[in-house]
């Protein structure tokens, strides 16, 4: 089933004559001459869609929460702010089909009753940028977008701005902030964006690929969307004991044969994504561990990802994350304290320094890690890790904390042998192997 | 109002309080470092985490704002069920306070903010762990001089914000800023600007660590050795209320007090400042014709020098109340005429604290009914043969025109020249009141002992008064209120003593809002 991708193939996918080709536009020229806002809103909610940038929330149910009397401006901002490691799907969707998340724009921005959106691109994106930029002006100069949207009386202004490389910008609130010309802090919540977002006003936030799905939503129906992907309802009046319903971009990334975004029905089993769709694991290894959505969701190894498929539930089974859909895949090689190093270095070297415990948690993390890793470390760090983690999640302004202790407890928890080896080998056991034995030391690292 | 339980105890706030105003009314302090009443809540520092019945993980009491709430039937129900003493509090306050110190050098013995540190109260309150950390600190700048008033050390720093909030949001003028990101934040100032407004004192004050210090006070003295007096701001109309910090005779610094009727939390360098002038340069034994004296000397040829008719009295604003009603009564006596005036030149100034009016107390000329008109001073002079002067500075041609009596604080040209020269205390040497611009009637008490012979100009003009032979002399500053200013001033005060820390309006109308503060 394809949602997102059906047309990406064309090497002219992300023009509007292709675009345009393929019924492009008319969703949104049909959504504003025969539906209300309303009707658009129940649309959304009927099929189920939940927000794609990480957290999963039902974007029907977001929209609902823009206050509609209220008497300052509304704002749309879509995040395109792609920054977790091992995760590019909306790159994808930026690069091949601008005309799509602007037809969704168009589309979500009449139903929360926005004037004035914005797209905050990932200052990296530059090529993207350039492509997204075209696209505006094209879907200006047709009377899409500016006064009187398809000769319609509805106005929508449409703003791209460009970020200057930070990751916490992703953060919808550090977004907004940056957004409105300050330094990119998260904010503090309550309030929240959906009555105190960008400019202290209503603001709704949806991730790239949340708003391209809009448009497919509109044109078959919000029961048709739901058709896709798993549900199971609840017993009366209780929520539903499944709900991941539609298609997900993978990110497949790692040490597989044949990386890249894959768009899934929810529910595939992760195994299935991996040996099928992104040609298994390389060079004949063994699978060791999988990172499901994004550097920081907890990590799974090998036989939690074989019992697993691609629904939110699964997930928090697993406790773990479905995240921003990047999948990363780890061969039976790979160290797992150097993997951790890595991605400490990540969030140390991303903590916008806003609040304390990430401030100086993050770093502190990081450089234990490190000195595991070079072999200086003592029994004793695991015991210091571990509080620390403790210290720094949930009591922070952001999730920015809570995104580098995730990981890092999950592969303490999962692969605790590896890390005391590192402290009774005194360094990296194959590395040490390899230099004992004269051989070239072993590929380590991602 | 809205209801709140914190530690089982329940209370009433007003609407729109945080937690931690809330905590402090029952006498429950909730520690915190970036959050202060005068700026925006910003909620950076963690320390104020607590824990909030069916909230999601631990909540910041800063930012847990109070709002009357009802439950289905319609009856009050807390607006939060705060617990600031659990373990797991404790716990979170300790693992705050480790992050906190993790890069903050350990420099206290060299610290001027030792003594008055918010890391070590809180340490030795919440703290008290281990050290378990082997990381090397984080280099970061050292005292850096960042304006005329304002030293940096950003080692120092916990990044709380106070002073970036307080240059964006109270004087407006952004010249502070955080750059950097992670644990490499630090403070700074945007390229080209230096920290010189005319409030930048203030963020020495709020900066809860030694990152921000004076470049005035500091290794002057160490703050332990300092007692405090609460005070009144002599350096202009607006009459900011100041803590007196003194140690041994020598006042070494004013910090602002609160007072939400008068200047908030916040006090202007220029009257930062004025608390030298209390040191340098004063008289502390009379003199006559130039030549110092003792106190019984003078008094005497001062008081024949009154007793003979074509007696004038002119009085400063800077006098306090005391002593304009003490002369009042001593002109009456006298059947002197009594003028209230000054020649000083106006100062800056601005739509926030600062007045153009140097004095302190010029409304008291008004709400005493002092004359204020120099022409008919100018017009009397003539016939003048003595020209009793109570802390003003005359100009030149008066000075040298007649016989001048004068009761100066400090041994200026004018001590010098006059025929005598009574040495009387300053603002931070007494007890007084002074009427602000606006009215307010605030109260001094003394901080130090007048040097020498000195004494306040009322209790002078009394002594004086009673050796004329005058009746109705006050013996106290309760008979000066009882008798004078209680009623003329139309407050309601029997005793001095009982006078409000705040200040009291005397009838002039409502007194104005603070123009640009942060609220």
């Amino acid at each position: 089933m394809k949602v997102l991708t059906e047309y990406l193939a064309h090497p002219e996918s992300h023009t509007l004559a292709y675009y345009e080709s393929h019924g492009g536009y008319e969703t949104a020229r049909k959504a504003l001459t025969q539906l209300a806002p309303a009707d658009v809103v129940a649309e959304v909610k009927a099929s189920g869609l939940r927000g794609r940038g990480g957290a999963g929330f039902p974007t029907g149910m977001k929209w609902g929460f823009i206050p509609q009397g209220s008497p300052k401006p509304k704002y749309l901002v879509v995040n395109a702010d792609e920054s977790e490691p091992g995760t590019f799907k909306d790159r994808l969707l930026l690069e091949k089909d601008p005309h799509a998340i602007l037809e969704g724009v168009i589309i979500s921005a009449y139903a929360i009753g926005a004037h004035w959106s914005a797209i905050y691109i990932r200052g990296e994106f530059a090529r993207q940028h350039a492509i997204l930029e075209t696209a505006i002006n094209e879907a200006y100069a047709r009377g899409y977008l500016g006064k009187g949207v398809f000769g319609t009386d509805y106005d929508l202004d449409l703003v791209l701005h460009r970020g200057a490389g930070a990751y916490i910008c992703g953060e919808e609130t550090a977004l907004l902030s940056s957004l409105e010309g300050k330094r990119g802090y998260p904010k503090l919540k309550p309030p929240f964006p959906a009555t105190h977002g960008a400019w202290e006003s209503p603001t709704c936030v949806n991730n790239v690929e949340t708003i391209a799905t809009i448009p497919w939503i509109l044109r078959h129906g919000g029961s048709e969307y739901a058709k896709i992907g798993v549900f199971v309802p609840g017993e009366e009046g209780k929520p539903p004991k499944v709900d991941s319903r539609g298609t997900r971009l993978m990110c497949v990334s790692g040490h597989v044969n044949n990386p890249g975004v894959f768009e899934v029905e929810l529910g595939t089993p992760i195994i299935d994504v991996v040996e099928k769709l992104a040609g298994g694991v390389w060079k004949g290894r063994k699978l060791k561990a999988v990172i499901p959505g994004g550097s920081s969701t907890p990590i799974l190894t090998a036989e939690e990802a074989g019992q697993m498929c691609l629904t939110y539930e699964d997930c928090a089974k697993f406790k773990t994350m479905f995240g921003s859909g990047g999948l990363m895949v780890i061969d039976e090689q790979q160290c797992m304290v150097r993997l951790l190093e890595v991605l400490l270095h990540f969030y140390a070297h991303e903590s916008c320094g806003q609040c304390s415990p990430c401030r100086e948690g993050t770093d502190w993390l990081y450089q234990i890690v490190r000195r595991v890793e070079a072999g200086r470390g003592e029994a004793e760090d695991f015991k210091t890790i571990e509080e620390l983690c403790n210290n720094m999640e949930g009591r922070t302004v952001c999730p920015l904390a809570a995104a580098a202790t995730m990981p890092t407890t999950s592969y303490l928890a999962k692969f605790r042998d590896e890390f005391l080896a590192h402290v009774a080998h005194k360094g990296c056991p194959q590395r040490v192997a390899a230099t004992v034995h004269g051989a070239a030391p072993a590929a380590v690292g991602v | 109002m809205a209801l709140v339980t914190i530690d089982g105890r329940t209370i009433e706030v007003p609407d729109g309080e945080n937690v931690v105003q809330a905590a402090a009314r029952l006498g429950i302090e909730i520690p915190h470092y970036c959050y202060h009443p005068g700026l925006p809540i910003d909620g950076n520092c963690r320390m104020c985490l607590c824990e909030v019945e069916g909230a999601r993980g631990p909540q910041i009491a800063c930012n847990t704002l109070l709002y009357a709430r009802k439950d289905k039937e319609g009856n009050e129900v807390p607006a939060a069920v705060v617990r600031t003493d659990t373990p797991a509090v404790r716990d979170m306050r300790k693992g705050v306070m480790e992050f906190l110190l993790l890069n903050h050098p350990i420099d206290c013995p060299i610290c001027d903010q030792a003594g008055e540190c918010g890391l070590q109260d809180y340490y030795m309150r919440y703290g008290k762990y281990d050290h378990r950390s082997e990381v090397p600190k984080v280099e970061k700048a050292k005292a850096t001089p960042i304006g005329p008033l304002v030293i940096l050390d950003q080692e120092r720093c916990i990044l709380c914000s106070r002073c970036v909030r307080f240059t964006r949001h109270v004087t407006k003028t952004d010249e502070l800023t955080i750059a950097g990101r992670g644990d490499k934040c630090r403070i700074e100032t945007f390229p080209g600007v230096e920290l010189a407004n005319d409030y930048s004192g203030n963020v020495v004050d709020i900066c809860p660590v030694g990152a921000l210090t004076s470049r005035d006070f500091r290794f002057k003295k160490r703050v332990w050795f300092l007692s405090s007096a609460p005070s009144v701001c002599a350096g202009c109309s607006r009459g900011c209320n100041v803590l007196i910090d003194h140690h041994d005779k020598v006042v070494y610094r004013y910090r602002p007090r609160y007072n939400p009727a008068v200047n908030d939390w916040w006090l202007c360098d220029r009257g930062r400042l004025g608390y030298k002038a209390i040191n340098e340069n004063r008289l502390a034994a009379p003199k006559v014709a130039g030549v110092a004296t003792t106190f019984a000397l003078a008094l005497e040829q001062l008081v024949a020098a009154l007793r003979s008719s074509g007696v004038g009295i002119v009085i400063g604003p800077d006098a306090s109340l005391e002593d304009m009603a003490v002369a009042k009564r001593l002109a009456a006596h006298l059947g002197a005429p009594l003028w209230g005036l000054s020649w000083k030149e106006p100062g800056k100034e601005d739509d926030f604290l600062m007045k153009a009016d140097l004095a302190p107390n010029r409304k008291g000329f008004d709400l005493l009914g002092i004359a204020t008109d120099e022409a008919s001073f100018r017009k009397s002079l003539p016939g003048l043969k003595t020209l009793l002067a109570i802390a003003v500075d005359l100009p030149d041609d008066v000075m040298n025109g007649g016989h001048v009596v004068a009761f100066a604080s400090h041994d200026s040209p004018q001590a010098e020249k006059a025929a005598i020269a009574m040495p009387i205390a300053t603002h931070a040497e007494r007890f007084g009141t002074y009427a602000n611009f606006a009215g307010r009637v605030q109260r001094v008490v003394p901080a130090l002992d007048p040097p020498g012979d000195a004494l306040p100009a009322a209790q002078l003009l009394a002594l004086i008064g009673r050796q004329l032979g005058a009746t109705g002399m006050p013996i106290d500053l309760d008979a000066v209120w009882a008798g004078d200013l209680g009623p003329q001033l139309g407050l309601p005060i029997t005793s001095f003593y009982a006078f409000p820390a705040e200040g009291l309006q005397a009838e002039t109308g409502p007194a104005p809002a603070l123009p640009g503060a942060a609220r």
